[in-house]
């Protein structure tokens, strides 16, 4: 056998192993060798008096117990989560389910809809600052020829965080809205149709026959939601920076002072492997318990 | 087979493309304009070489090549304009590299750290010079500037130098670096507000809460300060009150670090500044950074604040100010602790580990020379000599901010100000932020001044003892 048809019949045998190998590679360099120099340096000691990591076991795990900042973040981001979720899609789904019917100028009205997703998020957050400002902002201007003198929104540590969600929600209800209105067109129609003739209120319709038909795309919405909840930045960021004192600071703000205002990067990654921890375990919890379908086996 | 061959041929250039583009194109600031810098404006003519080229000092090092590394910014072009000024008068041949601040130290830490020297000179944030020169990085100038063969004390005139950013580049008493730059905080007011209320400029808290009281009305604040928490926002203007009330941050700084912040003073300077906010301050101040402050006053919604000099100069623009010539500056007022302008600066240091040190101190000497200091403070207005200050072209050129007193006050401030202001340590970051966090808790009534800082001397004493401050 020639030299050229045994590799040929080399390759012949193992190409499926060639093909995965570039994959392979940038997932190991991207995200297993990143995993694992994560979960090292929250083992560590690393900040700006001494220049190298230095191994200190789980030092850093038992300081996070201790640590009240962190449960308060924490406990603060539990509430965000659950609001932000809730609020966007309970109003994605009224806003889908008003829209889902045949009226002049939908198209119109669904783009519209779907604008503040639209929005970079740092622009958003710019923008609804100045819209909060006390004595520059529009809200407060419209409240003040009601009547009403207008709360100082980002400025009071009581409304800083109802603030900082509204925003979130106004942000991601078209994401729901959007997912919620696919949903809502493939649904089956001769469903429908037998409710019809049985003579089903439209209350009833919605209730035992749209909502645990969606109840898929619901769960599936209220996962991807939570995710994305759990990391929120860019709007305390752009918008609060975490305060005033302590009100809109959520635990990946916390975690993006610790590692880069404070440098104390191994307490950081402690910090960033306990809220991917608490994800996803949260997540297989929630997978089981409700059997929505992510995965595809 | 041949088609798998192709495929697979095809996936290992794929996967090559993919390594080589992650590579290369990391030299953040390298595309930082040094060629087509402005040439040098009319100052050029006025110096006087012929009294520099007598020095026969200036020629030892001809022929030597120096980096020197500094922050982005129109400084650093202009000194780029003029060193082939540099070049005729000594024959060493300088670069300057421009990079954004927290490039420009890693830069310079990577280049220390390894020994290798690259980087000749550079400026560095007086908030790091601790860690720097406790490293052993920057060299002691002391020597050179009294060793005549480096330095003709006479030209040079190391005495000019302001105390207040001279101290700046100070470690343990020994002096690691030039003043490059020197801020300061003032007390800036609105003249016709005060002479309406018929109030004079205050020079003690007590004053300033009076004064604040009277002109508060409800178009403009009697008073604004940084309201936003963080080290460098409010806890930078609350420490005036904090240090004018007599507090301390540390037992005895740095033999001592237990943290005093929640002393009696602490805790009446901080009631002070939420509640002078609170009455007399603008809507929603709890969020209120630099840029709002002076946006404020240049709309006519502040009418008095304690804060960077650099302030003035925008509030008194006539194209950025609707308030322009209604200014009016002093001293920051003070308590029973005394009158504690806040400091910033920049110093020029040496490399330890350079080639070319005495080069670089040759350099350094022309950069902050009192001629060059002058040159240089009417591009920025920052002078750190006082000759700077007091020369009749800074005091015609700055004219037009509140009544020509603004030179005056602000030299006055930089001799008064104290590199102690703060605490220079590699931590104050994270401790100042905590006590920002306190303040703005304050001012937004989230809690009481003594529940905040409580709170945060709890949260500091953690903080020390992990980083192994304490015990």
């Amino acid at each position: 056998m020639s030299l050229s048809k045994r590799v040929g019949a080399w390759l012949e045998k193992r190409y499926i192993g060639c093909f995965l190998a570039p994959a392979l590679c940038i997932m190991g360099a991207f995200a297993l060798y990143i995993t694992v120099a994560l979960i090292y340096l929250s083992l560590c000691s690393w900040n700006t008096t001494s220049p190298a990591p230095s191994f200190i076991g789980i030092s850093n795990y038992l300081n996070i117990l201790k640590d009240t900042v962190f449960w308060k973040s924490l406990g603060r981001t539990m509430i965000f989560v659950v609001c932000t979720v809730t609020g966007e899609i309970v109003l994605g789904f009224i806003v889908a389910y008003a829209l889902n019917r045949k009226i002049r100028g939908l198209g119109v009205i669904r783009t519209l809809v779907i604008v503040p997703m639209a929005v970079t998020p740092v622009v958003a957050a710019m923008f609804w600052k100045i819209m909060y400002d006390p004595s520059l902002g529009p809200i407060n201007y419209f409240l003040s020829l009601l009547g009403i003198r207008g709360p100082e929104w980002l400025g009071s540590t009581s409304t800083a965080l109802i603030s900082v969600l509204i925003v979130n929600i106004w942000e991601w209800m078209p994401f729901s809205f959007l997912t919620i209105t696919a949903g809502l067109n493939a649904l089956p129609k001769d469903a429908y149709e037998a409710a019809m003739i049985d003579g089903a209120t439209k209350f009833q319709t919605l209730f035992k026959l749209t909502i645990p038909m969606l109840k898929q795309v619901l769960l599936t919405l209220i996962l991807l939601r939570t995710i994305d909840a759990m990391k929120a930045f860019d709007l305390v960021f752009t918008m609060t920076r975490g305060g005033p004192g302590e009100s809109t600071q959520l635990l990946p703000y916390y975690i993006y002072l610790k590692g880069f205002q404070w440098f104390d990067l191994g307490y950081a990654a402690a910090l960033s492997l306990v809220l991917l921890l608490i994800c996803n375990y949260g997540f297989k919890f929630f997978i089981n318990k409700t059997g929505v379908k992510v995965f595809y086996d | 087979m041949k088609k798998r061959l192709v495929a697979l041929f095809l996936a290992v250039i794929f996967c090559l493309s993919l390594i080589t583009g992650c590579g290369g194109g990391d030299t953040p600031g390298a595309d930082a304009p040094a060629s087509d810098a402005p040439t040098a404006p009319e100052a050029s003519s006025e110096q006087d070489p012929a009294t520099l080229t007598e020095k026969d000092y200036w020629r030892q090092c001809e022929g030597e090549e120096i980096i020197f590394a500094t922050y982005v910014g129109g400084e650093a072009d202009y000194v780029d304009s003029l060193l082939s000024e540099f070049y005729d008068l000594t024959g060493i041949n300088v670069t300057i590299e421009q990079y954004p601040e927290d490039q420009l130290y890693q830069k310079v830490q990577i280049d220390t750290v390894s020994g290798t020297g690259s980087i000749d000179c550079f400026t560095m944030d007086m908030m790091r010079m601790p860690e720097f020169a406790s490293s052993g990085y920057l060299t002691k100038v002391q020597g050179y500037i009294d060793n005549p063969q480096f330095t003709d004390k006479e030209w040079y005139q190391p005495d000019d130098i302001l105390a207040g950013p001279l101290s700046t580049a100070k470690y343990n008493g020994e002096l690691y670096g030039i003043p490059y730059t020197g801020e300061t905080n003032i007390l800036m007011y609105r003249k016709d507000l005060l002479e309406a209320a018929g109030c004079q400029v205050p020079t003690n808290f007590d004053e300033l809460w009076d004064v604040a009281s009277k002109i508060h009305s409800k178009e403009t604040a009697g008073i604004a300060l940084r309201g936003q928490r963080g080290s460098g926002m409010n806890i930078y203007t609350w420490t005036q009150f904090f240090r004018g009330f007599g507090g301390e941050f540390f037992v005895d700084f740095p033999n001592d670090m237990t943290p005093t912040v929640n002393t009696p003073e602490a805790i009446e300077a901080t009631k002070y500044y939420a509640e002078i906010l609170q009455n007399y301050g603008p809507q929603g101040v709890a969020n209120w950074t630099n840029m709002e402050v002076y946006t404020g006053q240049a709309s006519g919604k502040v009418a008095m604040t304690m804060d960077a000099n650099a302030f003035a100069a925008i509030i008194e623009d006539e194209n950025t100010s609707k308030t322009r010539g209604l200014w009016g500056c002093a001293m920051v007022p003070g308590g029973k602790g005394g009158s504690w302008p806040a400091i910033y600066s920049h110093t020029m240091c040496i490399n330890e580990f350079s080639q070319s040190k005495d080069a670089a101190w040759l350099f350094v000497q022309w950069v902050t020379s009192p001629e060059m200091t002058l040159k240089r403070g009417l591009k920025t207005g920052v002078p750190a000599r006082a000759s700077s200050w007091e020369a009749p072209e800074m005091k015609e050129q700055l004219s037009y901010i509140c009544d020509g007193t603004y030179t005056d006050v602000c030299l006055e401030s930089l001799q008064k100000a104290d590199a102690s202001y703060r605490p220079i340590f590699p931590n104050w970051n994270e401790m100042g932020d905590i006590l920002g966090i306190a303040v703005q808790d304050v001012i937004a009534g989230g809690s009481t001044a003594e529940e905040a800082l409580n709170k945060a001397q709890a949260d500091i004493e953690t903080m020390l003892k992990q980083k192994g401050y304490l015990s």
